[in-house]
C-alpha cells in the first residue's frame, strides 16, 4: 500500500512537472534513442556504463537516458541485434543496430515457455502490437486485423461490440472463438481490454504450437503479454487521441416526393387502395430521412498514462490508466472503457513473486432491439419518409408520446419500426467491473529448474440497468404492457480461478540443448445471472441460473535443439472437463514437431539466403467451446404452466422441452503443418511459408434439428460432422537498408483456407441447412444454395418459349416483366425446392493485408490495406427495400417493369403481391440477393511527426509524437450494402448481412509522449 | 538432492492448499434444473408433466393462441387476407411460397412439440408407483391431447410422419400413411374416452373428459366419412352415458366471452387467462392468453390481418328468425357496418358507432370475424387488441356435435332422426323448426340444409376446411366453382395441391426422408 500511495505521489509530481514545464536539469545525463535499420524502435534494449552495473533500458519508443561520466563507454544490447560499443561524446546518442543474423533471434511466448523465433517449430504468428494500436477498436481481435497471416478477422462497428475471428479458417461449426491467454491467465476476448498495454501478441497457429494448451487450444490460442517494468529510470508515457467516428456508407433512399409517386403506383399496380397518407391526408411538411433520424456523428477519446520502472532496483513496476470513450454513430448508443493496469514482479533471492492485474470499468449503452421484428439498420432504410419521426396523429394510448408507425392499411401501414423512438424509450445501461489478472511464485531449484505457482483470477460483475417508457414503436405489436412503464435490471457475477503448478527445466550441454515443462492446471467457473423485472412496479417472475463448470489439464512439453540446427518438440496434454459426462471426460492431446535450419549446415554456402528453415509438425487439439454446463443431459424445464378451473389457476408443469445428445465427445483437430523461413539477401526480404490441412471431427454444434422431434429452446448440442481445412499462408517482410532522411519497408501477407465438411455425424444426414445457405458433404460450410435468375421476360413470347425439357411452360403463372427461374435439374417443372442451386460461398478465395510503413525525417506515414476476394454475401437490406410488395422505403433510383419502361434490372412489382408472378418475383431464396462480397480497404493510414528532442527538452519531455489518422477511409468494392466486412448470423450463414452494424469511419488526431 | 525433494514437498503442499477439492471435481451439480434421469418418479411428477402438455397451448405464436383460424377459416371459402404481411396472405390466398416461414414453420412445429410432450408422458407414467386411477386420467389425457394435435397436422399436412415416443435428436422420420395416421387417432381418442373421467371439480376443471375424447373421436371418424362409427361416438354425448353433461347455454354469445367458461355446451376448451407478463416460451413471464383477437380485429383495434366475406352475412339474411328480425347468431359472428340491425349509426366497434369511424371506402364494406374478439369489454375506445386475451377458446362445443351427429345420421339414411338435432341449435338461435319449415327433406337437400347450419352456427370456430373437406368441395372442379364464385382466392386452387399445406422447407431441407406434398415441390 506504502509503494502505491509513492507511485501516486510520483505521478502527481511528474505531472505538476509537466504542467509548469519545469524541465529537469541532471548533470551529465547522455540520452538517445534506439533503432533498428527498419526505424522501428528498439525497445527493451539495455544500455550499459561500461566497468559498471550501471544500466538502463530503452522505454517502448527506443527512449533511453543514463547518468554517466562524459567520455565514458556505453555498451548497448539487444537480443537480435549485434552489440555495440560507443563512446560518448556529448548528450545525445541516436544509434541503429545491425542486425544479428536475421530478424529471427525475438524471443516468442509459446505457452508456459518462451523460445527464440529462430527455435520455433510450430506455426506461430506474431503481431507488432504497435501497428496494432494504430487501429482504433473495440476489442484486440479488431486491432489485429490484416496484421498476420491465418488470421482473419470480421468487424462489427458497434461501440464495444466483439469482432469474429478465425485463426486458420472455421475449424469448427460454432464457438471458433480462440483461447486468449493474457499474463497466462486464461480467458476470452473482451473489449476491456487496454491495447496500449500489450507487450506482445503471439497467435498459436498449429497444433504443435498450440498442443499444450489442449482442450482449449483448437481455435487457435492468442497470447498477450502486457508490458512490464525494468531496472532503470522512472518511464512516463502518455498519449491523446480524439477523433470523429461516422457511418460513412448510407443507403441512397427516395426522398418522400420520389417515395410517394413510386409507392401509389405499387399500391395500384396491386389492386388495393392508395393509402390517404399518400392522397388526401399527404402532408408535404414531412419528409423523413430515417437515416439521418437513427444516425450520428460519433466521437472517439482515448487518453492514456502509463509508468513503468523500478523501486529499488528490486520492485519492477508498470501503472498504467487507460480511459477510452467512444459516442457512438448511432443515438443513445456509447461505449465507456477505464482501465487501471499494475503489473509488478520482485525478485528476492531464488524466488521471483509477481502479478499482472487489470481493474476495468465499461459502460455500454446499447441499441436497443427489443420487440417483434425490429432490426435497427434495416428499419433505418425500410421506414417510409412520409411517416413523421414523432406527431400528434399517431398518438393513441398505446403510443402517448406520439412516434411515426404505420397505423391501419387506411391511412398508412408498414410493420417497419421506429428505431429512434425505440432508442428513446427503451434506456439501458449495461456496466461492467472486472478483475483481471495473476499472481506467480518463481522458485530456482537450481540452474535450469524452476518451480512456479501461477493463479490467475478473472472476476467480473455485470450489471445492467435499464426503463422501458410506455409506448409502441411498431404497428402491430399491442400488449397490455405498452402503456405501462417497464424496468429491467440484470447482474452477473463472474468469478473463475486458474491453479497452476509447473516445473521448467532449461540446459544446454554442449550441442546439447533442453528445454522441457511438466505441469498441473486447474480452472474453475462459477456465473450466476440474476435478472429483476417490474411492470409498473409489480416485479415479474425471474429465473436466477447459475453456470459452473471445471477444467482439469496435465501438461508437458520438451523441446530439444542439437547445434542450433535440429530441433524438435514433444507435447502432451490431458484434459478433463465436467462438460462432459463421466465417460467422455478425459481427453488426450498429444503433438510432435521438428525444424532444420538448413542454413546452420557447413554445406549451406548460398550467400543470398542467410537464413533457411523448414518445419514440420503434426498434433491433436481439443474443443469444448461450444458446450454449455449440463448439456449431455435433457434437463426438466420447470415453467410450463396449464391453467385450470373456475379460479383459473396456475398449476405447475414440468417436462423436457429441449432435447440432449448424452454421448457428447470432445471435438478433436489433428493439424499437419509444413512451413518454411527464410531470409535473403542480409534480411533484405524475410519470408514465412505455411501449408496445413487441419481435420477436425466430432465437431460440437447445435445442429439444426427437424421440428418433428418436438424440441424447443434451441437445437441441442451435437457431436456433428468432420470438417477438413487446407490452407496457405504467406508473409514477406521487405525491408531496404535506411537512408540517412529516408527509410521505408513492407509487410504483405496472404492467408488461402478452404474449408469442407467431409462426414456428417450422423450417416443419413448429407447436409443441414439455415436459411438460404446449406453445408453439404464435400462442400464449403453455408453455402449460397438458392433460385437461379435469368433475367426477366420482356414478352409474352418470351414466357411462352421458357420451356422446360418435356415442352412444359415452366412459369404459366408469369406475366411480361417477371423474372425467369432457371430450371436448375432440368426436370421439366420449375421447383423451389429441386431447382435451388449453389450460388456461391461466404468464403473468399483469399485475403491479404499490406503494411507500408515510410519515415522522412521527422515525419512518418504508415498505411494498413487489407483486401478479401471471393465471396458472396446476401444482402438482406436490400432484399427488404427492394423486394417493393410491402409498404417500405425504396433506394433511388429503384423502379418496376412496366412495358413502357422495360429493363432486365427491375421486374414487376406491387404491394400486396396479387399474383404468383409477383409471389415469384419476390422470394428471397433467389441469387438477386446475392452480392460480391470482394473489397479493398485501406483500414488505416497515419501520419506522424515526431519532435526533435532539443526542442522538447525545454519543455521537459523526451519524446513527442503527434499524428493524425483515418481509418477506414477507402473501400472498393461491388457490394451495394453498407459494409462488406460481414460477420454473418451464425456459422451456417456466414455471408448473410442481416443489417450489421458497420464497420465506422474515424478520423482522428493525438498525441504520444514520454518525460 | 535433499533440498530437492523438500522443494518437489512443498510443491505438492503448495497444490493441495490452493487447489481444494471443489475446483478439482468433474462431476458439478446443476443447481438451476433437474437432470430427467431424476423426473418421472413421483405422482407429482405425473400430473406436472401432463400439465406441461397444456401448457403447449401457451407457446407464442401456438396454433390455439394464433393461426389455427388462418388454416381453417381464413384459408377457407369465408375469409380473405387483405394483411400488408404478404407471406401471411400468401396461406389465405392460397399461393404460399415461402413454406417455410414463421406461421407455417411454428404452426408445424407447435404441434409436434405437443405430440413430444405428450409422447413423454406417455413413456414415462406407466412406470411410476402411484394411485392408479390418477395414472389412468393422466394416461387418458396424453392420448387425448396427442390426437388432438394428430387431427389437425393430418387436416393441415395430410402427410406427416406419426411419431409416438419421446424423440431423439437425431430423428430423421418419413411420413406415414393417411390410414396409419387416422388409426392412431382413433385409437388414442378411444382408449382416452375409456380412461377419462365424466367431468371434473374445482381447479382441475378444463382438463380432457371422457365426452371430449368421444366428441373428438366421432369429428375423426366423420372426416373419414365413417358415418357409423361416428355416430356411435356421438351418441355417447347426445343420448348416451354422457347426456346429462351436455346442453346448449341459452344465450348463443356465451360461447365466446371470458366470463362464461367451462359452461355446459363445453366439450374441450382451451384454458386461456390474461396475466401481466407476456413474454417468453416456457419461461417464468410466459403468456397464458390468446393473441388471435389483435390479428383479426379491424383498423385501429387489430392489424386486420383476416376478413369475412361478405356473402357469410347473406348466407344468414336467408332465413328469418321465429317471430321476424334476424339471427340472433349473425351480431355475434360478424362485426361490420350492420352488427346492428339498424345499421352503421348503432353497430358499435370497439364501444364507437361504426359512423363515427369514418372508415374510407376500402373498409367500409369490410366484414370481421366477431368471435372471440374482446370488444364486448375492451371497448373504452381506441383501445387495441392485445397478446393476452383471457378468451378461452372452443375447440369443441356441444352445438357442433349436435351439428355433425345429424350429419352422420343423414349420411346413415336417417335423415328422419336427424331433424331434431339440427332443430335444437336452431331453435336455441331463435330460428324455427326444421321440422316445422321443412319437413321431409331428401337426404341430399338435408345436406345442403347443414352446410347452411354450420354455417351460421360455426363460422369462425376453425372447422370451415375441414367442413369443405369432407363435404368434396377441395376434390371436384364443378364444386370448387361455387368456392371460386364465393371467394376469389380459390381461384388459385389447384386440385390436388391445395387442399394440403406445403410442409415447411427448413424440414424437408434437413430430413431426406420426408417428400413434399404433391404439386408444391
Amino acid at each position: 500500500m506504502k509503494q502505491k500511495k509513492r507511485l501516486f505521489k510520483f505521478v502527481i509530481n511528474t505531472a505538476v512537472a509537466l504542467l509548469l514545464t519545469i524541465s529537469v536539469n541532471a548533470q551529465q545525463v547522455i540520452s538517445g534513442t534506439l533503432k533498428s535499420p527498419s526505424g522501428e524502435p528498439l525497445s527493451g534494449a539495455t544500455i550499459t556504463v561500461k566497468a559498471t552495473n550501471k544500466s538502463v533500458i530503452a522505454d517502448s519508443k527506443g527512449l533511453f537516458s543514463i547518468d554517466a561520466p562524459a567520455g565514458s563507454k556505453l555498451v548497448i544490447s539487444a537480443v537480435g541485434y549485434k552489440t555495440r560499443e560507443i563512446t560518448s561524446a556529448g548528450t545525445e546518442i541516436n544509434e541503429i543496430l545491425d542486425l544479428t543474423e536475421g530478424s529471427l533471434n525475438e524471443v516468442v511466448v509459446i505457452g508456459y515457455q518462451t523460445v527464440r523465433k529462430k527455435d520455433l517449430t510450430g506455426a506461430v504468428g506474431i503481431v507488432n502490437p504497435s501497428t496494432a494500436s494504430r487501429n482504433i477498436s473495440n476489442t484486440l481481435a479488431e486491432s489485429i486485423q490484416g496484421l498476420t497471416p491465418g488470421v482473419t478477422v470480421r468487424n462489427t462497428g458497434a461501440p464495444g461490440g466483439a469482432a469474429k475471428i478465425d485463426i486458420r479458417g472455421a475449424g469448427t461449426f460454432a464457438g471458433n472463438n480462440p483461447l486468449y491467454i493474457i499474463d497466462g491467465m486464461y480467458t476470452d476476448a473482451s473489449p476491456d481490454f487496454n491495447p496500449l498495454d500489450i507487450e506482445s501478441i503471439q497467435i498459436l497457429k498449429d497444433a504443435s504450437a498450440a498442443a499444450i494448451y489442449g482442450s482449449r487450444a483448437a481455435n487457435g490460442v492468442i497470447i498477450v503479454t502486457t508490458k512490464k517494468g525494468r531496472k532503470g529510470p522512472t518511464v512516463v508515457n502518455g498519449s491523446i487521441k480524439s477523433g470523429v467516428q461516422t457511418v460513412s456508407n448510407q443507403y441512397d433512399m427516395m426522398n418522400v416526393a420520389e417515395y410517394r409517386a413510386l409507392a401509389t403506383n405499387l399500391y395500384q399496380a396491386g389492386g388495393l387502395p392508395v393509402p390517404t397518407s399518400l392522397t388526401t391526408d399527404f402532408d408535404p411538411s414531412i419528409d423523413t430521412d430515417w437515416q439521418d433520424e437513427f444516425l450520428r456523428k460519433g466521437a472517439i477519446g482515448e487518453y492514456n498514462l502509463a509508468v513503468s520502472g523500478s523501486l529499488k532496483k528490486k520492485v519492477n513496476f508498470y501503472i498504467s490508466g487507460n480511459h477510452f470513450q467512444n459516442k457512438g454513430p448511432v443515438i443513445d448508443n456509447s461505449f465507456s472503457r477505464t482501465g487501471l493496469r499494475l503489473n509488478t514482479d520482485t525478485k528476492i533471492g531464488r524466488f521471483t513473486i509477481g502479478q499482472n492485474v487489470l481493474f476495468s470499468w465499461t459502460k455500454e449503452d446499447p441499441i436497443a432491439s427489443t420487440g417483434v421484428g425490429v432490426n435497427p439498420f434495416v428499419d433505418m432504410i425500410t421506414m417510409p419518409p412520409v411517416v413523421a419521426l414523432q406527431g400528434s396523429r399517431y398518438q393513441s394510448p398505446e403510443n402517448s408520446e406520439g412516434w411515426g408507425i404505420g397505423l391501419n392499411n387506411a391511412y398508412l401501414s408498414t410493420l417497419t419500426a421506429n428505431v429512434p423512438a425505440l432508442q428513446s424509450l427503451d434506456q439501458f445501461e449495461q456496466k461492467n467491473f472486472k478483475i483481471r489478472g495473476n499472481a506467480y511464485l518463481d522458485f530456482r531449484i537450481m540452474d535450469g529448474l524452476v518451480y512456479r505457482f501461477n493463479f490467475g483470477l478473472e472476476k467480473s460483475n455485470d450489471k445492467g440497468a435499464g426503463t422501458r417508457r410506455p409506448g409502441t414503436v411498431r404497428q402491430g405489436t399491442p400488449s397490455p404492457n405498452n402503456n405501462k412503464l417497464a424496468t429491467f435490471s440484470s447482474e452477473g457475477k463472474f468469478e473463475s480461478k486458474l491453479f497452476e503448478h509447473t516445473v521448467n527445466y532449461d540446459k544446454t550441454f554442449g550441442n546439447h540443448k533442453v528445454a522441457a515443462v511438466v505441469g498441473f492446471s486447474n480452472q474453475t467457473f462459477d456465473h450466476p445471472i440474476f435478472r429483476f423485472n417490474t411492470i409498473e412496479g409489480n416485479p415479474t417472475s425471474s429465473d436466477p441460473y447459475t453456470n459452473r463448470w471445471n477444467n482439469i489439464g496435465l501438461l508437458g512439453r520438451v523441446n530439444y535443439t542439437y547445434g542450433d540446427k535440429y530441433l524438435t518438440s514433444v507435447t502432451f496434454r490431458r484434459d478433463g472437463s465436467s462438460l462432459f459426462s463421466n465417460n467422455n471426460r478425459w481427453g488426450n492431446f498429444p503433438s510432435a514437431s521438428a525444424a532444420w535450419r538448413i542454413s546452420k549446415e557447413k554445406f549451406w554456402n548460398v550467400k543470398a539466403v542467410n537464413e533457411l528453415k523448414l518445419r514440420a509438425s503434426y498434433g491433436s487439439l481439443g474443443n469444448s467451446e461450444f458446450l454449455q454446463p449440463w448439456l449431455y443431459y435433457a434437463q426438466i424445464n420447470p415453467f410450463p404452466r396449464a391453467v385450470f378451473g373456475p379460479g383459473e389457476v396456475e398449476q405447475i408443469g414440468q417436462i423436457v422441452t429441449r432435447l440432449a445428445n448424452s454421448d457428447l465427445r470432445w471435438e478433436r483437430k489433428r493439424t499437419t503443418n509444413i512451413g518454411l523461413e527464410a531470409s535473403f539477401l542480409k534480411s533484405l526480404l524475410t519470408v514465412s511459408a505455411d501449408y496445413f490441412i487441419a481435420k477436425t471431427d466430432d465437431v460440437l454444434v447445435g445442429l439444426p434439428i427437424n421440428l418433428t422431434t418436438g424440441n424447443a429452446g434451441g437445437d441441442p448440442a451435437v457431436n456433428a460432422a468432420s470438417l477438413e481445412n487446407k490452407g496457405f499462408e504467406l508473409a514477406l517482410t521487405f525491408r531496404p537498408p535506411a537512408g540517412e532522411n529516408f527509410r521505408w519497408d513492407a509487410t504483405l501477407n496472404f492467408t488461402s483456407i478452404r474449408n469442407k465438411v467431409v462426414a456428417f455425424g450422423n450417416a443419413t444426414t448429407k447436409y443441414t441447412q439455415s436459411g438460404d445457405a446449406r453445408t453439404e458433404l464435400g462442400r464449403s460450410i453455408g453455402e449460397w444454395y438458392v433460385l437461379k435468375t435469368n433475367g426477366i421476360f420482356q414478352s409474352q413470347a418470351e414466357i411462352d418459349a421458357h420451356k422446360g425439357k418435356t415442352g412444359q411452360v415452366l412459369q404459366p403463372w408469369s406475366k411480361p416483366g417477371d423474372i425467369r427461374y432457371i430450371d436448375t435439374d432440368d426436370d421439366g417443372v420449375l421447383d423451389l425446392d429441386k431447382d435451388r442451386y449453389y450460388a456461391g460461398s461466404p468464403w473468399a478465395d483469399f485475403e491479404t493485408g499490406l503494411q507500408l510503413n515510410a519515415s522522412f525525417k521527422k515525419i512518418s506515414i504508415n498505411m494498413q490495406w487489407y483486401a478479401v476476394a471471393g465471396n458472396k454475401l446476401y444482402n438482406r437490406p436490400r432484399y427488404n427495400v427492394d423486394r417493393m410488395d410491402q409498404n417500405t422505403n425504396f433506394r433511388r433510383g429503384a423502379t418496376y417493369w412496366t412495358t413502357q419502361t422495360p429493363g432486365n434490372e427491375w421486374p414487376r412489382a406491387a404491394i400486396g403481391a396479387p399474383d404468383q408472378g409477383i409471389q415469384y418475383n419476390v422470394l428471397p431464396q433467389s441469387d438477386r440477393w446475392l452480392e460480391n462480397g470482394s473489397y479493398l480497404r485501406l483500414r488505416n493510414l497515419e501520419i506522424a511527426y515526431t519532435f526533435s528532442k532539443d526542442a522538447l527538452k525545454r519543455i521537459g519531455f523526451k519524446s513527442s509524437r503527434v499524428f493524425i489518422s483515418g481509418q477506414n477511409l477507402l473501400t472498393f468494392t461491388k457490394y451495394e450494402g453498407l459494409d462488406p466486412d460481414i460477420a454473418g448470423v451464425n456459422i451456417f450463414e456466414r455471408g448473410l448481412d442481416n443489417g450489421q452494424y458497420p464497420a465506422l469511419r474515424i478520423f482522428s488526431a493525438g498525441i504520444n509522449f514520454g518525460f | 538432492m535433499n533440498t530437492l525433494i523438500k522443494y518437489c514437498l512443498a510443491a505438492t503442499l503448495a497444490l493441495s492448499v490452493f487447489s481444494c477439492k471443489k475446483s478439482l471435481d468433474l462431476d458439478i451439480e446443476n443447481p438451476n434444473r433437474i437432470d430427467e434421469s431424476n423426473f418421472w418418479k413421483t405422482s407429482k411428477d405425473a400430473v406436472e408433466g401432463i400439465n406441461a402438455v397444456y401448457g403447449n397451448f401457451y407457446r407464442n405464436g401456438s396454433p390455439y393462441s394464433r393461426w389455427l383460424p388462418y388454416y381453417m377459416d381464413v384459408r377457407s371459402d369465408d375469409g380473405y387476407s387483405t394483411s400488408p404481411w404478404n407471406e401471411l396472405r400468401s396461406i389465405s390466398a392460397l399461393n404460399i411460397t415461402q413454406y417455410s416461414f414463421e406461421v407455417n414453420y411454428d404452426t408445424w412445429g407447435h404441434h409436434y412439440r405437443g405430440v413430444y410432450r405428450a409422447n413423454q408422458v406417455l413413456a414415462n407414467v406407466p412406470g411410476i408407483t402411484m394411485d392408479e386411477l390418477l395414472k389412468t386420467r393422466i394416461i387418458g389425457e396424453a392420448k387425448f391431447l396427442r390426437a388432438v394435435y394428430y387431427y389437425n397436422l393430418i387436416s393441415i399436412w395430410g402427410n406427416i410422419p406419426l411419431i409416438l415416443e419421446p424423440s431423439l435428436p437425431a430423428d430423421k422420420p418419413s411420413q406415414a400413411t393417411p390410414e396409419e395416421v387416422w388409426a392412431q387417432i382413433e385409437k388414442d381418442l378411444t382408449e382416452a374416452a375409456a380412461a377419462l373421467p365424466i367431468s371434473y371439480t374445482g381447479d382441475e376443471i378444463g382438463r380432457a373428459t371422457k365426452g371430449a375424447a368421444f366428441g373428438y373421436l366421432g369429428r375423426a371418424h366423420m372426416q373419414q366419412k365413417e358415418w357409423q362409427p361416428a355416430a356411435t361416438a356421438f351418441e355417447w354425448l347426445v343420448s348416451g352415458p354422457g347426456m346429462a353433461q351436455y346442453n346448449l347455454v341459452a344465450n348463443y354469445s356465451d360461447n365466446f366471452r371470458h366470463t362464461t367458461e367451462n359452461n355446459v355446451e363445453s366439450v374441450f376448451e382451451i384454458q386461456f387467462k390474461q396475466r401481466p407478463e407476456n413474454g417468453g416460451d416456457d419461461g417464468p413471464t410466459s403468456n397464458v392468453g390468446t393473441s388471435r383477437a389483435p390479428f383479426f380485429a379491424p383498423p385501429g383495434h387489430g392489424f386486420n390481418d383476416a376478413n369475412m366475406h361478405r356473402w357469410v352475412v347473406q348466407e344468414f339474411l336467408k332465413e328469418t328468425a321465429t317471430g321476424g328480425g334476424r339471427d340472433l347468431r349473425l351480431a355475434v359472428t360478424a362485426l361490420y357496418d350492420s352488427t346492428d340491425v339498424r345499421g352503421p349509426d348503432f353497430s358499435l366497434i370497439y364501444g364507437s358507432t361504426f359512423t363515427s369511424k369514418n372508415y374510407d371506402n376500402n373498409i367500409k364494406n369490410r366484414v370481421w370475424y366477431h368471435k372471440y374478439l374482446d370488444d364486448y369489454f375492451r371497448n373504452a375506445g381506441g383501445e387495441f387488441e392485445i397478446f393476452n386475451s383471457p378468451i378461452n377458446f372452443r375447440a369443441l362445443r356441444f352445438a357442433d356435435v349436435l351439428l355433425m351427429y345429424a350429419e352422420a345420421l343423414n349420411n346413415l339414411n336417417r335423415t328422419v332422426d336427424a331433424y331434431a338435432y339440427v332443430d335444437r341449435v336452431r331453435l336455441r338461435a331463435g330460428m324455427p323448426g326444421l321440422s316445422v319449415i321443412r319437413p321431409g327433406m331428401t337426404a341430399a337437400q338435408f345436406q345442403a340444409q347443414l352446410e347452411h347450419e354450420r354455417i351460421t352456427e360455426l363460422t369462425g370456430e376453425s372447422v370451415r376446411w375441414n367442413d369443405l373437406a369432407r363435404w368434396g368441395y377441395f376434390d371436384d372442379a364443378s364444386k370448387l366453382a361455387e368456392l371460386k364464385a364465393r371467394d376469389p382466392e380459390f381461384d388459385n386452387f389447384i386440385i390436388g395441391r391445395n387442399k394440403y399445406m406445403p410442409i415447411p422447407q427448413s424440414e424437408i431441407d434437413i430430413n431426406p426422408n420426408l417428400i413434399q406434398n404433391p404439386m408444391w415441390q
